[in-house]
């Protein structure tokens, strides 16, 4: 049973040091010879089994004497535990490719792959009353009426992508390439509902829909520019510069920022999100499928039809 | 025996007792091999430059340490070989053995002395006869005597002392009763020149073969010792450069000996390592080592007596610095490496390249703790100690 432990430790090992590479040849004969349920002839197994008792007789000369004869149930024990963990890293590693995450969807933990937790980071939202559990399953856009919320790209209708962010959210802005690159590779649908992460940041959702009554065409240009600059705090410069971008006129923005059919448009665009049960930015629902935080693009990628 | 500073490797916190397979190296021997590479690296006998003509005093001079650590009468009865193996593979291949000749070997030999033999058995239908010994692996000179009466018998070829048992066989004794047979005799003194005063010419012996490896010198280099008489009767057995004084297209002319037998270019460095290995060893006094080696090996002996079965004699006296030992129910190449990786005591376990006498007694392997010079009281104390100790927890 060791052999194949041996043979995966030492081949990686190997690969640095022909010593182990030696020891891995060994081990590759022993498992061949295991596999045809003939006896290792290396004797591999009884030298590590050796070897490991000196190491433990060092310091607890009754330990080392209870592991030497109970090998054979450590040894079990240890293949046992080692392919389980071959397997979980096998699951982990699919986890990763398919969600961003070892841990599969909608979970946190440590991810050997993404040690810094990066792939599951958002910006944390309190709406009150929208805000339930923080889990990915509990989120859905079921009911909610995507019509009154901006398109960045009218495309595929078999692929839909709800994209919920924020303008001063770096999450959201690391993921905005990523949405953008799926339009142009995928043509898909993708709806924009800005959510802004503190109250005070509800004036850009004002603009927002006001570029897209106004002008729909330049409405990718002002995301991009909002998407592309460090906003410290709130400040209508960001808007008034990103409609400068835009080519777009600053005095009637301002005025139709303040106009009641956009503050009532994005009142019921804030009730909306509020129902889908939004707790962080950026959230992402691809054909109803809701992803928290920054993925890696070919998770997005994965979950189109 | 103050030499421990003369093998650095010891200030390591390892204990060797494998010195009947390898021995450590002075630096004095690594010193003289350097010499050679560092300062007159040429060929010997063939330029007449400075550098070739140092060469060639000093393998003269090793040639001549050779002979007088073994007590040779002269220098050209001295055969540089690449090991005891090599030597006996000459003497098997050289000597006139055909079918129908027999030769003698005890039980207990080394596959060294046993394999050149089958080979001959297998190629030219020569006899090898099986001499039984003692239980306690001493020598049985009834059997020895009963088997002399084979009017075949050509060759007795013994080793000297044993690697199993450390046993040495009375050697004097045995020569003169083959010689009373007109029958020639080869010793393996591979385990008996580094640790017993060999007298060659007082043992009256035809052919003694040892290697430079396992007394203090280097390895790949070893010896063929061979009377001067007997040598000139034995054909060349590996020829080339050096070995002739003249060719044509259809013949060769041979060199005498020792050169006729130490073809091609040679180890020089090894065999002006192992001149060194021979004054060193005389400078301590093998008789001293030997005397040191038993008081090692009685240490041992007492405080394992009923603690594990010794292979040999119980007498450590006719062990020399051979301990050798298996304990039921453990497996001794596991409690080899046991006793290498808690407490670094490097002994050797296995059959000791004598597969034949363990498989007739039915012993898988054992542990083997061979002392030499270098080794102390203290270690001895040590490796009882850590052996108790083991036996305990893996029983």
């Amino acid at each position: 049973m060791i052999c194949i432990i041996a043979l995966v430790v030492f081949g990686i090992l190997g690969i640095f040091s022909l010593r182990y590479r030696l020891l891995a040849v060994e081990a590759f004969g022993c498992v061949l010879r295991r596999i045809v349920l003939r006896p290792c002839q290396t004797g591999l197994d009884e030298r590590a089994r050796a070897w490991i008792t000196g190491k433990i007789m060092k310091f607890c000369p009754f330990c080392a004497g209870f592991f030497y004869r109970r090998f054979r149930i450590f040894e079990f024990a240890l293949a046992l535990v080692f392919v389980w963990s071959i397997v979980q890293t096998g699951v982990s590693g699919y986890n990763y490719y398919m969600y961003g995450n070892c841990n599969g969807y909608d979970a946190s933990g440590f991810c050997v792959f993404d040690p810094a937790g990066h792939n599951a980071q958002f910006t944390g939202i309190d709406l009150s009353c929208g805000a339930s559990s923080q889990s990915e399953k509990n989120l859905s856009i079921s009911g909610v009426n995507l019509s009154i919320f901006p398109v960045l790209n009218r495309g595929d209708k078999n692929n839909v992508v709800f994209f919920i962010g924020c303008y001063e959210c770096n999450f959201t802005k690391e993921t905005y390439p990523k949405i953008k690159q799926l339009i142009e590779e995928h043509n898909v649908t993708v709806i924009f509902g800005h959510l802004p992460i503190t109250p005070n940041l509800e004036v850009f959702t004002r603009y927002a829909n006001c570029v897209y009554e106004n002008a729909p065409e330049k409405f990718n240009e002002f995301n991009d520019f909002m998407f592309s600059i460090s906003i410290r705090g709130c400040s209508v410069n960001a808007c008034e510069n990103a409609l400068k971008s835009a080519r777009l006129n600053m005095s009637s923005y301002a005025a139709c920022a303040n106009s009641t059919k956009i503050v009532e448009i994005s009142r019921r665009q804030e009730d909306e999100l509020k129902s889908v049960g939004v707790y962080g930015t950026p959230t992402i629902f691809i054909n109803g499928r809701a992803f928290v935080g920054p993925k890696p693009y070919r998770v997005y990628e994965r979950a189109l039809e | 025996m103050n030499i421990r500073k003369d093998f650095p490797i010891l200030e390591k916190k390892i204990i060797y007792v494998d010195s009947a397979c390898m021995s450590l190296k002075p630096v004095q021997v690594v010193r003289k091999m350097n010499e050679y590479y560092t300062d007159y690296p040429a060929c010997e006998g063939r330029s007449s430059h400075k550098l070739a003509v140092k060469l060639s005093e000093e393998v003269y001079l090793a040639r001549r340490a050779v002979k007088k650590f073994i007590n040779a009468k002269l220098e050209k009865e001295i055969i540089f070989t690449r090991n005891t193996t090599e030597g006996i593979n000459l003497v098997a291949n050289s000597f006139a053995l055909v079918k129908g000749d027999s030769v003698l070997i005890t039980e207990k030999e080394h596959n060294s002395n046993l394999v050149p033999w089958l080979k001959l058995k297998e190629e030219r239908g020569v006899k090898l006869l099986i001499l039984k010994l003692n239980d306690d692996g001493s020598f049985n000179f009834d059997n020895y005597k009963r088997m002399l009466e084979d009017s075949s018998i050509r060759l007795v070829s013994f080793c000297h002392s044993s690697n199993v048992d450390g046993v040495a066989i009375p050697a004097k004794e045995i020569i003169k009763l083959a010689h009373d047979k007109k029958i020639k005799v080869m010793l393996d003194g591979a385990q008996s020149a580094p640790h017993k005063k060999i007298d060659v010419q007082d043992l009256g012996v035809d052919f003694f073969a040892f290697s430079g490896h396992k007394m203090m010198g280097p390895s790949g280099i070893g010896v063929l010792y061979g009377k001067a008489v007997e040598l000139e009767t034995l054909k060349p057995f590996i020829v080339g450069g050096e070995t002739v004084k003249n060719t044509f297209h259809d013949s060769a002319v041979y060199e005498d000996i020792p050169m006729k037998f130490e073809a091609g270019l040679q180890n020089y460095s090894g065999i002006i390592g192992l001149g060194e290995a021979c004054r060193y060893l005389s400078e301590i006094g093998v008789e001293k080592i030997a005397e040191h080696e038993i008081m090692l090996n009685r240490l041992l002996t007492e405080k394992l007596k009923g603690v594990v079965k010794i292979i040999g004699p119980e007498n450590p006296g006719l062990r020399g610095g051979v301990f050798n030992f298996y304990i039921d129910g453990i497996d001794m190449k596991n409690f080899s490496i046991v006793l290498d990786s808690s407490s670094g005591i490097m002994t050797r376990a296995g059959s000791h390249c004598v597969h034949s006498y363990y498989n007739a007694r039915k012993i898988p392997a054992s542990t083997r703790i061979s002392f030499y010079a270098y080794n102390t009281e203290e270690e001895a104390v040590r490796i009882a100690d850590e052996i108790i100790k083991l036996v305990k927890c893996m029983k």
